[in-house]
């Protein structure tokens, strides 16, 4: 997995481009890594519970968690699209990495098989580097794109 | 989830493919294999290491790797390592890639992670709220 500092920040950079609710799109973003529940059980309880939270861990079982999320939203369905979204970039990132263990089971329960692309490590920081690079440019283009909207406004 | 931790080890794409491997090793020849595995021992002047697959729970024998060329120097005993290879014959393969797994690295990336729960708590919770009477969140007002 790339960390959680890269996927909530291009669940970030996604939100504010595509004018989706930024907070919810973040949410999503982490959404599928609540399968590192497995870790607290590891080192608390020397549990090995990977293989019970993997299935949080697929496009189907993170929806399933979206959808519950969305549950506690007034407008559910609204709440769901940017969560969804936020899952679909985790997804892509996790997608790039190289994992020897194989890579994730996109189709579960329909398909075991697994996918991946093998373009960097997951303890590779070159990532979490472009992510904030990308964070930083994306926040100032818009801080200069709405400071500059004002003041056309103002001449308005 | 309960299906998934019960049907696992039957379905697993990666575990089946060791397995076949193990027990029928002579019909697996010359198969791209890839694993994370811990160092048993180093034998740096024949360019050979005795690892053991690490896949919890689960248990494998150990494997002789030939490294070939590559730079075995720096490796010890216990070291995490992820190999990439070809499956050379019984419980032994050829090592293609061999990447050291330094524990420090994987400490980053938790690291990394932790500043990321008060950026997203930030940016969801400066616009929603919970309603304790109403069980659902709300959107602040001044984002209404």
């Amino acid at each position: 997995m790339p960390d959680w500092l890269t996927h909530s920040l291009v669940g970030w950079i996604t939100g504010k481009t595509i004018k989706l609710e930024i907070g919810l799109v973040a949410i999503g973003s982490l959404i599928p890594d609540i399968s590192k529940l497995n870790l607290l059980f590891d080192w608390l309880l020397g549990i090995k519970l990977e293989t019970f939270f993997l299935p949080i861990h697929t496009p189907l079982g993170a929806l399933l968690i979206a959808y519950v999320i969305a549950f506690f939203f007034q407008e559910m369905k609204k709440a769901l699209i940017p969560l969804s979204v936020g899952i679909a970039t985790h997804f892509i990132l996790d997608l790039l990495l190289l994992n020897v263990s194989g890579g994730m089971p996109l189709l579960f329960p329909l398909s075991w098989d697994e996918w991946q692309l093998n373009f960097i490590r997951s303890d590779d920081y070159t990532m979490t580097i472009i992510a904030i690079v990308a964070a930083v440019v994306v926040y100032f283009f818009y801080f200069i794109y709405e400071k500059r909207k004002l003041k056309q406004n103002k001449y308005l | 989830m309960f299906y998934c931790f019960q049907e696992h080890e039957k379905n697993d794409p990666q575990i089946k493919k060791y397995k076949l491997l193990f027990n029928d090793s002579e019909n697996y020849n010359n198969t791209v294999i890839s694993f994370l595995a811990k160092i048993i021992t180093v034998d740096k002047t024949n360019q050979t290491l005795y690892v053991f697959i690490q896949e919890e729970p689960y248990t494998y024998p150990s494997v002789k790797v030939n490294a070939g060329n590559l730079d075995i120097q720096n490796l010890k005993k216990g070291d995490l390592i992820d190999i990439i290879g070809i499956f050379d014959g019984k419980n032994q393969m050829i090592a293609t890639k061999i990447w050291l797994n330094e524990p420090w690295k994987i400490d980053l990336i938790y690291l990394r992670s932790l500043p990321a729960i008060p950026f997203v708590l930030y940016l969801f919770l400066r616009t929603w709220k919970f309603n304790t009477t109403a069980w659902r969140f709300e959107r602040r007002k001044k984002n209404a």
